[in-house]
């Protein structure tokens, strides 16, 4: 199972870390591994090569570096990005204490699912840049985060549905953001799961609906590409509005 | 579309490496002659959402996301306000077409945000990382 969810600040007593989820990710904090070990007993070297293609060629990263940008939060890859070995059914997170991405190099193994859990990390970063979230004690934003990366990452697509085995067509998409959200929220936060799927009912309308820096729904990079286009052009729009 | 409909509402300062605008009026920068406006978008662009929207893939998407197919008539006659524009400068095709805009602008602002936008990027966004290890 593949997810990208928030992850916990470090510090704090074991069982608060366990409530934040820190167990999902053993080696945040912990003394980094030799480069040798890394080199050869884990896939530290092919998650750096594929973030590095992802960040350079796929347009939905681009543009979320490029709005971060913007906003005052640049990205640069050796700092906010991460590469360890996670728990086995994580694939991403974003550690707001620490400014940082952290990519599950055991998890990830396709180009496409890199772009896809780059994609959505950088959403959570984007938000984290722009907006003051309580990651920690507002499960509201964190749901609000959860559906808009969920809606804009491509998590969400047909065929992605189709291989997890769940299936429908009108209006898929909405069932699939909605779950995704309260499973990452059950993943990272000891609540319950009435409390998960009443705070993503709560917000769902205003999140859903929030589609910033996209400002569509990319279905593909096609719209990708367009809504970065759409974007470099803003000034211009904001002028002749 | 519409990316401005919250820069109003939380305006970031740039990070000092410069700003990103191209449009119009931006090569005159220097200069104290005034711009004339233009439409929001080049026409291209409406044509372009408007072939777009009327395509087969995208009805499909927006079926799956909305479970509705789109309506594309807007486009059409946001193309055709900005051509009317770009020919004669019509004020009627100006006016037509920024209140289009501008709609479409506000129904992106139709939800109260859940959260509050920061005036400034997070403090500790350039921290190195040694120093975030607590001693």
């Amino acid at each position: 199972m593949e997810q990208g969810e928030a992850a916990p600040p470090p510090g704090g007593s074991e069982e608060e870390e366990d409530d934040l989820g820190y167990r999902l990710f053993p080696d945040r904090n912990k003394k980094q591994q030799s480069f040798l070990v890394r080199s050869l007993f884990t896939f530290h070297n092919k998650c750096q090569l594929m973030l590095r293609m992802t960040l350079n060629t796929n347009p939905y990263a681009q543009l979320l570096l490029e709005a971060m940008k913007q906003s005052g939060c640049t990205v640069f890859n050796d700092r906010h990005f991460s590469c360890e070995n996670c728990d086995g059914c994580v694939s991403g997170g974003f550690d707001s204490a620490t400014s940082q991405i952290v990519l599950c190099q055991n998890n990830i193994r396709q180009q496409s699912h890199m772009n896809r859990v780059v994609t959505h990390e950088l959403i959570h970063a984007f938000d984290h840049c722009r907006a003051h979230v309580d990651w920690f004690k507002n499960v509201k934003h964190l749901a609000c985060s959860e559906i808009r990366a969920a809606n804009l990452s491509g998590d969400c697509t047909l065929m992605n549905e189709i291989a997890r085995f769940k299936f429908g067509l009108k209006g898929h998409h909405q069932t699939c953001v909605r779950d995704r959200a309260i499973r990452s929220i059950l993943a990272v936060r000891k609540v319950s799961k009435e409390t998960a799927e009443k705070a993503v009912d709560e917000v769902f309308d205003a999140c859903f609906n929030d589609l910033e820096p996209f400002g569509r729904i990319p279905h593909s990079k096609t719209d990708a590409k367009r809504a970065y286009r759409d974007f470099q052009n803003r000034d211009r729009y904001n002028a002749n509005l | 579309m519409a990316r401005a409909g919250r820069g109003e509402t939380h305006p970031l300062p740039h990070a000092g490496e410069g700003a990103q605008s191209s449009g119009v009026g931006h090569d005159l920068r220097g200069l104290a002659a005034p711009v004339e406006p233009g439409p929001p978008r080049p026409c291209e662009d409406y044509r372009w959402e408007w072939k777009h929207c009327r395509g087969l893939r995208h009805a499909f998407h927006h079926y799956y996301a909305h479970g509705e197919l789109p309506a594309c008539d807007r486009w059409r006659d946001d193309y055709e306000a900005c051509r009317a524009w770009e020919r004669g400068r019509a004020a009627a095709a100006q006016e037509a077409l920024c209140k289009s805009e501008r709609a479409r602008v506000m129904e992106k602002q139709k939800y109260p945000p859940v959260w509050t936008f920061r005036k400034s990027p997070p403090p500790d966004w350039y921290i190195p990382l040694d120093q975030d290890k607590p001693s």
